[in-house]
């Protein structure tokens, strides 16, 4: 329903109600309290939403690192027993990966996508909603299962058979896979629905090649997932049935192959990670040249190279295998591939410092973060390199080295870009900026919690720790001070310097909630369109929308090149720039109206799978109130005809109305 | 509020929904009573959601006094009686009928009470017809949609049963050419007549039906009825009572690369091939309990099968006496290999041992040891 | 930037950076670096990765260690360089600068420069692959099973090496030192991953598939390593470890193996520990030679008590220096460190010297054989074997008397 592209005479935005031509199917019209968030579609809220969902359950998987890094602070751990602790890191990643960057990524995505490009909201706002719910109901049902029985307990890479009902017989993994099948429809969605609206409702003049970088990175990421889930999907859909009705496709003993499921998993497995990492990437390159005073240095580079990293990133899933036993011509080619794609990631690295290399730096906390990530990310970078050199591989692969590895990929990477980001955003999103002096603290205390966490990781996996044990003992853990115990518990305590510095950042929010002074229009001197408009932005976005003409188009209105001395001269302030577009506001502005239906919809889903689970009864109550949701969905007055909307018009429309309201 | 109709069919659904839960408690045999319980749950819940939406097609007082004039032609008491037909019919024939005409009864009353409420719903007839599209589309689409493509899949999968494979081969190459050449066309003229389109696919549907019609009238081809007599899981190790198994059955398989070993038959010599091992051996450690895959590859002129005597086990009857445990696989002509799973839970008796054999080669075997 | 300006641009950075290497940072990047590989390696880590003991492990190490070298000089670089510009391009009141838009050719130079070093590591890496992957240059074959949650080797009749009935084994895995052995693995439920760091990588046992791995000792000792793909419950505890043995001493282990089972002395112990064993014990494990009182061979049925359908074949336990896999010591402490701690021109005659009466680890196999599954992880509850149709994974609690334990011990001590 890509109704923005509309232009319907209205007396006001925002009130134009849509007709309960049909009684019972009005569109929901609260502005405020709890309804105004529940039944909203504008991409904000929703975007909002995912955010503190996202904290929530990045605190959740917070807290299961903190309770393994316990577990694992001295031999002979005695925190949790065996079947706890694999519970508990399954669903650790799970958690963080599912649960926290994607969603987290998925908010920035849907908060900042239609302000980057200059839109008044996505190309399908329902849908959108949907996402949010499903992503919602989909973590609360794979949580539900720790008080059912206990959780998941194969890890996220779930390889069979030890996936299968023998080897797992509570219903933990049920609850993952359905959980997981939930929340990738919402995934799904949401890919569709962000490459329509970057596709289609960009701004007048804004070109691809002048669109800003986080939104071309977050357009890669939807593409990736857009291919991605799918595959995930089918892997996820033959162990629900191999678990739940008695299916065999990885039964050893019927002739299956269980390699199958590692290939599925993985051909999502590895494109996840680019999923996971790209849209810090994007942050990172927003940040660091707002805060050089410098544009992205060599923008069409890291353009390309985001998009050869979504290209080549299905090409390299099997690394994750070379001790599978795939042969040697098959670990040789995986092994290239994987070379080559650290070469856009590179270049991705060597534009970011040369972005800011001969700026004017300002250090912010969102610029350190930024800069944070550079440093770190290219540690995971590099220790991801190591892994491409298959032999070396086969030693390293399983041990913590990986451990240190991803951590530095997708906390140096991915968690910093976000954490940037939302330093930097805070004052769009709430019109009130993070205390910068807590920033500071928080940002030292997570990079060197983090350091002292995952750093020696990489140590314990040289000296042979595997991972996933429960226990490590001291008969294995060598000689001297420097063995296993002594960096296990050097890793244990940074965990809790870590956790230190993210409550750090709770804090600031409460104390920054709390704080009455307002941020500035344009705090950080910002560049891209997003900064174009109020903080927080109105519920349209943009009162006209802006025609654009450079890359960076908000800072080229605030200055000039001076064509004698290669200097920038301020020529608008944005204050200036705020009260040009409220003069010339639009007056024709039609926005989505709420509705009811992307909430019920999404909560039939979680009640089908726990019938699955439990008894198929209650799932045919769950597709009751999917098939009826969907029936109101379809319904529901989305492009209404523009009677609806016409005041003036005694035609059917109105009557109809009155029979509604009998 | 809440009309009357709605009240009534909101009051079957919880009835409904108790007697469901009663008959999870009460009977033994909840499968029949759960889903027909369930099946009414459903219809109830949908009655009543069109009742209350439709205000149950009253026509409201003093609103729309001239709509009565707009009333227009309609299919749908002629669909319900249709559907009554059906249903006695079925009640004498069989339920499948019974139950299809229940469900041409159930849409037929539903789509009838739609129509005669959007009919007074205002004294324009197109807003009429807009309201009830909006009301019905939603449902109708997707139901005709699955019902024609079920169709035109059902009719295609006739067609492929019945002509032969290769037949069936360039059928499914010409069907997907021309679906291309549609695609195609479509996009080299975006402004083709609908109606044209709408005529082409029409045509091809009518097509794919019609020949569906014919193809399950004469029959799937003989090699799919003699096969489906066949047991492909634990292959017959006696004579080849058919030609029609998976001639290359490795080809389908990954596992060709980390198989135990593959068993060759060269001019009248049976070898088997391990990794590891540079001579050709003529016994194979097995492991007990551990699926292990073997291929058997054979390079003689005849077709050939590999069979593992595995001792004996006990027959089906009479009680108390032993037949020979065979496995073995399908037969392999010249050049092909078939695939052996074997999982062997013990070793073999004290004097006795395990060996493959390749029925009509003589004095040839590999022994199977099981530590 | 005009061209020259760019020429200067990049001799700057050269520079900085050699400028910021240089004094210091050189002292204090050696310091570091030492007291990295120091702790990480030097500290007799029983599997250490960067120790190689075997010629596979070398092809590995080879490869790895200037791999490593690189990756760390291209992260200082990149470190210098975002620290000398943090340094240098502080704001410090400089006006906005010129907004440019990238510099194409110096660019494309930096790509270019990492894409040729890694076309460098790919052709040595090609090579390692392929070396390790070689099957026709095999001396020996053992076949190597994984289960939850232990490894059975068996060795097949192999009469170059004496072994003229296969043997079976678990725990540990004897291997003759300057040989080459071809692992061949599976698995009879899960995936499990076999690895000796010292003398490999690692490869995966999957069920269904037999995957090959190459092994070398270059001299006697004793090699640890670890299950790596996860497994399941007591995935931490599934250990294995390799015994290099000189070709003598492997000929004298061969022959100890193949040695015919010896029946406790009449009216002894370990007699009565025979009954309790064929009562109890049999039922899953195999003691090959083992007779019932009717005079017929007792064959354990582990298939139809264990999910794995297989338990460890205790024929010669007491010449291992493990129980239960090689979850525990069947040593004492003082004993095993006697023998681990030898110097490897003895360490293969300590070795072989088995488990005496004086050294065995009663306190741990007592227990195991009190409750087992207190002592490690296991789907052994009775409640919990809905899934595998009253199949147990690993050893179920027996209910033996202290009196049957004392019989058993005496019963295993005597199976040298």
């Amino acid at each position: 329903m890509a109704i923005m592209e509309r232009e319907i005479e209205v007396i006001t935005p925002i009130t134009a109600t849509p007709s309960s031509t049909y009684g019972v199917l009005k569109r929901p019209v609260a502005a405020t309290g709890w309804r105004a968030w529940v039944f909203t579609v504008d991409h904000k809220k929703l975007g909002l939403m995912y955010g503190v969902t996202a904290m929530f359950f990045f605190i959740v998987g917070g807290v299961e690192a903190l309770l393994i890094r316990l577990q694992l602070a001295a031999p002979n751990g005695k925190v949790l027993n065996a079947d706890l602790y694999n519970q508990m890191f399954t669903m650790h990643a799970t958690t963080m990966v599912f649960l926290f960057v994607m969603p987290m990524a998925a908010g920035f995505a849907n908060y900042f996508i239609p302000l980057q490009i200059g839109a008044r909201d996505v190309a399908f706002p329902r849908m959108n909603a949907l996402g949010f719910w499903l992503l919602l109901f989909g973590g609360i049902f794979i949580n539900l299962s720790w008080f059912l029985g206990g959780a998941a307990d194969g890890g996220w890479f779930m390889y069979a058979p030890n996936s299968g009902p023998v080897f797992s017989p509570t219903h933990g993994i049920d609850f993952w896979a359905f959980g997981l099948q939930i929340a990738g429809i919402a995934s799904l969605t949401g890919a569709i629905n962000l490459i329509v609206t970057v596709l289609n409702m960009r701004a007048p003049g804004m070109t691809l090649m002048k669109m800003p970088i986080f939104t071309w990175m977050m357009t890669v990421v939807q593409f990736l997932l857009l291919f991605a889930v799918p595959v995930i999907t089918v892997a996820l859909f033959l162990l629900s049935f191999q678990r739940n009705f008695g299916a065999r496709f990885f039964d050893v003993a019927a002739g299956a192959d269980p390699l199958l499921w590692q290939h599925l998993f993985w051909i999502f497995g590895h494109p996840e990670v680019y999923i996971l990492v790209l849209p810090s990437f994007g942050i990172v390159s927003e940040v660091l040249p707002v805060f050089s005073r410098k544009p992205l240095f060599g923008y069409p580079f890291v353009v390309f190279s985001g998009a050869a990293i979504g290209f080549v990133g299905w090409g390299v899933w099997a690394h994750h295998m070379f001790a599978s036993g795939l042969g040697p011509v098959s670990v040789a080619v995986f092994s290239l591939t994987t070379m080559a794609i650290a070469v856009p990631t590179g270049v991705k690295i060597i534009n970011w410092t040369l972005t800011m290399w001969g700026g004017k730096l300002v250090f912010s906390t969102a610029m350190k973060f930024s800069i944070g990530l550079i440093v770190l990310f290219t540690v995971g970078g590099l220790s991801g390199v190591t892994h491409s050199v298959a032999p070396s591989d086969t030693q390293q692969t399983d041990t913590y080295y990986i451990v240190a590895h991803f951590h530095y990929v997708l906390f140096g990477g991915g968690v910093l870009g976000i954490f940037s980001g939302l330093y930097y955003w805070w004052p769009k999103m709430f019109g009130k900026m993070l205390n910068e002096r807590l920033g500071n603290w928080n940002f030292w205390l997570m990079v060197i919690g983090m350091n002292l966490t995952f750093g020696p990781m990489h140590i314990l996996g040289l000296q042979g720790q595997p991972r996933r044990m429960y226990q490590f003992t001291n008969a294995r853990s060598g000689e001297g001070l420097f063995n296993f115990a002594f960096w296990n518990l050097v890793a244990s305590i940074g965990s809790f310097v870590l956790a230190v510095g993210i409550l750090l950042f709770l804090i600031n929010v409460v104390i920054t909630a709390r704080n009455p002074t307002k941020s500035p229009l344009d705090p950080w001197n910002a560049r891209s369109l997003e900064w174009m408009t109020s903080n927080p932005p109105k519920e349209h976005n943009f009162d006209v929308i802006p025609t654009v003409h450079h890359l960076d188009e908000f800072f080229h209105r605030k200055y000039e090149e001076d064509s004698a001395t290669h200097t920038m001269r301020q020529i608008a302030t944005a204050e200036e720039i705020m009260a040009e577009q409220e003069r010339n506001a639009d007056a024709h502005i039609h926005m989505p109206s709420p509705s009811y239906w992307p909430v019920v919809l999404a909560f039939g889903l979680p009640v089908i799978t726990f019938g699955m689970i439990f008894s198929h009864l209650i799932a045919v109550f769950g597709a009751i109130i999917v098939f009826f949701a969907a029936f109101g969905w379809a319904l529901e007055p989305s492009t209404a005809p523009a009677s609806d909307f016409e005041t003036n018009n005694s035609a059917p429309g109105k009557a109809l109305e009155s029979v509604g309201k009998s | 509020m809440f009309s009357t109709g709605f009240k009534y069919f909101m009051g079957v659904t919880v009835l409904s929904v108790v007697a469901l839960i009663m008959s999870l408690f009460v009977l033994d045999q909840v499968a029949i009573a759960g889903v027909a319980l369930s099946m009414l749950v459903v219809a109830a819940a949908l009655l009543g959601g069109i009742a209350v939406v439709t205000r149950d097609g009253n026509r409201q007082s003093g609103v729309n006094e001239q709509s009565t004039d707009l009333v227009s032609q309609s299919i749908w008491p002629l669909v319900t009686s249709i559907g009554v037909v059906f249903l006695a019919l079925g009640l004498v024939i069989s339920s499948a009928v019974f139950f299809g005409g229940i469900v041409i009864l159930l849409a037929a009353l539903a789509e009838w009470m739609v129509q005669s409420w959007s009919e007074r719903a205002s004294k324009d007839a197109n807003y009429n017809a807009s309201a009830r599209k909006r009301l019905l589309n939603p449902i109708e689409f997707p139901v005709l949609a699955a019902l024609g493509l079920g169709i035109v899949i059902f009719s295609f999968s006739r067609i492929m049963l019945t002509v032969d494979k290769t037949t069936g081969a360039s059928l499914f190459i010409v069907f997907g050419s021309l679906v291309l050449i549609g695609g195609i066309l479509f996009a080299i003229k975006p402004d083709m007549k609908r109606s044209l389109g709408a005529a082409i696919c029409v045509l091809g549907a009518v097509g794919i039906v019609a020949g569906g019609i014919v193809s399950a009238t004469s029959g799937v081809r003989e090699e799919l009825v003699v096969a489906k007599g066949e047991s492909h899981m634990a292959p017959e190790c006696g004579e080849e009572r058919s030609e029609h198994f998976d001639k290359n059955a490795t080809g389908t398989l990954s596992l060709r690369s980390s198989v135990s070993a593959t068993i060759e038959l060269l001019d009248g010599q049976l070898t088997a091939r391990l990794v590891g091992f540079q001579d050709p051996q003529k016994s194979l450690t097995i492991s007990r309990s551990a699926p292990t895959n073997l291929i058997f590859h054979n390079l003689d002129a005849k077709d050939y099968r590999l069979v593992a005597e595995l001792g004996t086990r006990a027959a089906a009857e009479p009680e108390g006496a032993t037949e020979k445990n065979l496995v073995c696989t399908q037969l392999a002509a010249q050049g092909f290999e078939q695939l052996l799973l074997l999982k062997i839970d013990k070793p073999a008796p004290e004097g006795t041992s395990y060996r493959l054999v390749v029925p009509g080669v003589e004095g040839q075997s590999i022994e199977l040891v099981v530590p | 930037m005009n061209h020259s300006a760019k020429h200067l641009y990049l001799k700057h950075l050269v520079t900085s950076v050699l400028r910021m290497v240089g004094k210091k940072s050189r002292t204090l990047f050696g310091v570091s670096l030492l007291s990295f590989i120091a702790a990480s390696c030097a500290k007799n880590a029983p599997q250490d990765t960067w120790q190689p003991k075997g010629p596979n492990a070398k092809i590995i190490d080879d490869l790895q260690q200037p791999v490593f070298a690189v990756a760390g000089v291209i992260g200082l670089i990149v470190a210098v360089a975002v620290i000398y510009s943090v340094l240098k391009y502080k704001d410090r009141g400089q006006p906005i600068p010129e907004q440019t838009h990238g510099k194409p050719a110096l660019e494309i130079t930096l790509t270019i420069i990492p894409a040729l070093i890694l076309a460098v590591v790919a052709v040595f890496t090609f090579g390692a692959i392929f070396k390790l992957a070689k099957t026709d240059d095999t001396e020996m074959i053992i076949n190597v099973t994984g289960q939850q949650w232990w490894w059975e080797y068996d060795y097949p009749v192999q009469n170059d090496f004496g072994i003229t009935q296969p043997i079976i084994s678990s725990g540990q895995l004897v291997l003759p030192v300057g040989t080459k052995v071809l692992l061949r693995e599976t698995s009879r439920d899960v995936i499990h991953s076999y690895w000796i760091p010292a003398l490999n990588g690692k490869r995966d046992a999957v069920p269904g598939r037999i995957q090959t791995l190459r092994l070398e000792a270059d001299e006697p000792g004793i090699f640890t390593g670890q299950c790596t793909e996860f497994c399941g419950l007591s995935h931490a505890n599934m250990r294995m470890e390799a015994v290099a043995l000189s070709k003598a001493d492997f000929a004298k282990w061969v022959a100890n193996q193949q040695a015919a089972y010896v029946a406790p002395a009449k009216d002894s112990l370990a007699q009565q520990g025979e009954a309790v064993f064929l009562n109890q014990c049999v039922r899953c494990h195999q003691v090959n030679g083992l007779m019932r009182a009717d005079g017929t061979p007792a064959i354990a049925a582990p298939d139809e008590n264990v999910w794995s359908g297989s338990a460890p074949n205790l024929t010669h336990l007491m010449s291992r220096n493990t129980f239960a896999g090689a979850s525990f010591d069947l040593l004492s402490k003082q004993c095993r460190d006697e023998v681990w701690n030898a110097p490897s021109d003895v360490i293969g005659t300590k070795y072989l010297a088995g488990v005496s009466q004086d050294c065995l680890n009663q306190k741990d196999l007592r227990s195991w054989l009190r409750n087992a599954p207190e002592m490690l992880p296991m789907y052994a509850n009775p409640t919990q074997l809905a899934a595998t149709g009253g199949k147990y994974r690993g050893m179920p609690y027996l209910a033996l008397s202290e009196d049957d334990i004392s019989k058993l011990v005496a019963y295993l001590l005597t199976l040298k």
